[in-house]
């Protein structure tokens, strides 16, 4: 419980910063504050719409907070039986889940994608051994890549070539991955983007950039695009140093011109490119 | 159980003097109207009494019928006044439901506070329609401008050396006002979850 006059006046209006100011608005929405603190509050924003806007997005954020549990159990009941209650937040607490659901589906399938091919070679590779089932689980397998991120059919045809051609199962091999050293602007070759060769057997390109000068540190987003189709990777991260690293997977990748963005990672507009790096990949 | 009703109507002349009673401007007033209307009923659902939107109404009504009768002194704030109505309404209800009471045992089932509403939802959630929700999901976040998806996953699951949980951090590299950063992140939300209703409809939800 929040003790009776710590809310001063305006508290919503000042957008609810410090903890303490956000801990009293969410103790409001739960039924926790004194009554006069209530009344001020009310008072509020019942005549300021930005104050009650605020309260609706905490009110939001609150259905969050209870399905990633870190509401305290006393909290979880008051807002099963208030805000989690009503239509609007059952519907609010639907809407949460799967995108939570998907925001972490998404966030698995982008960050590991080398992992599952190798899991999913190292399976096939160890079905070699039960030919009788071996159509039905790479069929399975292909499938399950597919929804992951979009199949490399030149891989399933080579692990198929290999099934075959092996009557006992090699271990699994190690995932390849290619290093590029890039700088900013365009090409450091003469006449046009860098030409990068990428092996066939590359799973993973590592590209490491090279910030201007004045660029470095900070949180930064790295984007990928390609110049026929638009953006095909992004990720923000956090660079330490005059070196920014963003490591793709090879998959992503035919042969073609592309150009990598590196910008910081801000909240509202979209600042500009700090640097940008073109290359054309070949594919040996 | 809703508020009780007192039999009194609404009638157009009344409205139109609730109306101007919020805004001497009527297309002003029509959405100060909804305005007021939404947050008296946020302020019956935080307060747990429920339906809010019922509560709301009566409320509207009683400053109506307030207002046909001839109102004494002007209200400081005509929001106000709604205010102080709908704390009437809210005592009047708590009075009525200390008569009321019934121990827990007496009540049916039908009737028991065993509203859990994660449980609910997902009992009233169907494969099928899960696979196609989240379909559409993934393709609204896939249309979000790449800062907004960024900033939405970062937010929610951590990342970039901010820790899950950790939204004060992220509000710091920000250099936002956590409550800006919040509000910044419902609206993303809603704009995913508008496009989420588009999408559920094109495919027939």
């Amino acid at each position: 419980m929040i003790g009776r006059n710590v809310l001063s006046k305006g508290v919503i209006s000042r957008l609810g910063d410090t903890i303490n100011q956000q801990e009293q608005l969410a103790a409001y929405l739960l039924g926790e504050l004194p009554e006069e603190d209530q009344l001020r509050l009310e008072r509020e924003y019942f005549i300021d719409d930005a104050a009650y806007e605020q309260l609706v997005a905490l009110e939001d954020e609150l259905a969050y907070d209870y399905l990633e549990g870190r509401l305290s159990p006393q909290r979880r009941l008051r807002f099963e039986t208030t805000i989690g209650a009503t239509g609007r937040g059952r519907k609010n607490l639907e809407f949460a889940r799967s995108l939570l659901d998907v925001l972490k589906t998404s966030r698995k399938v982008t960050a590991m994608p080398a992992r599952y091919w190798a899991a999913g070679i190292a399976a096939a590779l160890a079905l070699a051994v039960l030919p009788a089932w071996l159509a039905f689980r790479v069929a399975g397998l292909t499938t399950q890549l597919e929804k992951l991120r979009g199949e490399s059919t030149t891989w399933q045809a080579r692990l198929e070539r290999e099934l075959a051609a092996r009557s006992v199962p090699p271990p699994a091999p190690a995932p390849v991955e290619a290093t590029f050293l890039l700088a900013p602007g365009l090409a450091r070759s003469e006449g046009g983007p860098e030409r990068l060769q990428l092996s066939a057997q590359a799973d993973t390109i590592r590209f490491e950039l090279v910030l201007p000068p004045g660029a470095s540190s900070g949180d930064l987003v790295i984007t990928i695009r390609a110049a026929a189709g638009g953006e095909i990777w992004s990720r923000s991260s956090a660079v330490p140093g005059h070196t920014a690293i963003a490591t793709v997977p090879a998959r992503l990748f035919a042969a073609g011109e592309y150009t990598i963005a590196v910008r910081r990672l801000a909240a509202g507009e979209q600042p500009p490119d700090l640097a940008t790096y073109s290359f054309r990949l070949v594919r040996k | 159980m809703g508020p009780g009703k007192q039999p009194w109507d609404l009638t157009e002349q009344s409205l139109h003097r609730l109306l101007a009673f919020l805004d001497s401007d009527p297309h002003r007033a029509a959405e100060r109207y909804e305005k007021v209307r939404e947050k008296l009923t946020r302020f019956f659902e935080w307060k747990g009494c429920l339906p809010g939107d019922e509560y709301a109404d009566e409320t509207i009504d009683r400053v109506a019928r307030r207002l046909e009768e001839g109102i004494e002194t002007a209200p400081e704030n005509p929001y106000l006044y709604f205010h102080g109505v709908a704390l009437n309404v809210i005592r009047e209800r708590w009075r009525k439901a200390e008569r009321d009471a019934r121990p827990l045992e007496t009540l049916p089932a039908s009737q028991a506070p065993a509203i859990d509403p994660f449980e609910a939802q997902r009992l009233e959630a169907v494969e099928g329609e899960t696979h196609r929700r989240l379909g559409c999901l993934q393709d609204c976040l896939g249309c979000l401008p790449p800062p907004s998806r960024e900033l939405l996953t970062v937010y929610h699951l951590g990342g970039a050396g901010v820790h899950i949980g950790r939204r004060k951090d992220l509000a710091e590299r920000l250099n936002l006002p956590a409550g800006a950063l919040r509000l910044r992140i419902y609206r993303i939300r809603r704009q995913v979850e508008q496009c989420l209703g588009r999408c559920l409809a094109r495919r027939g939800e």
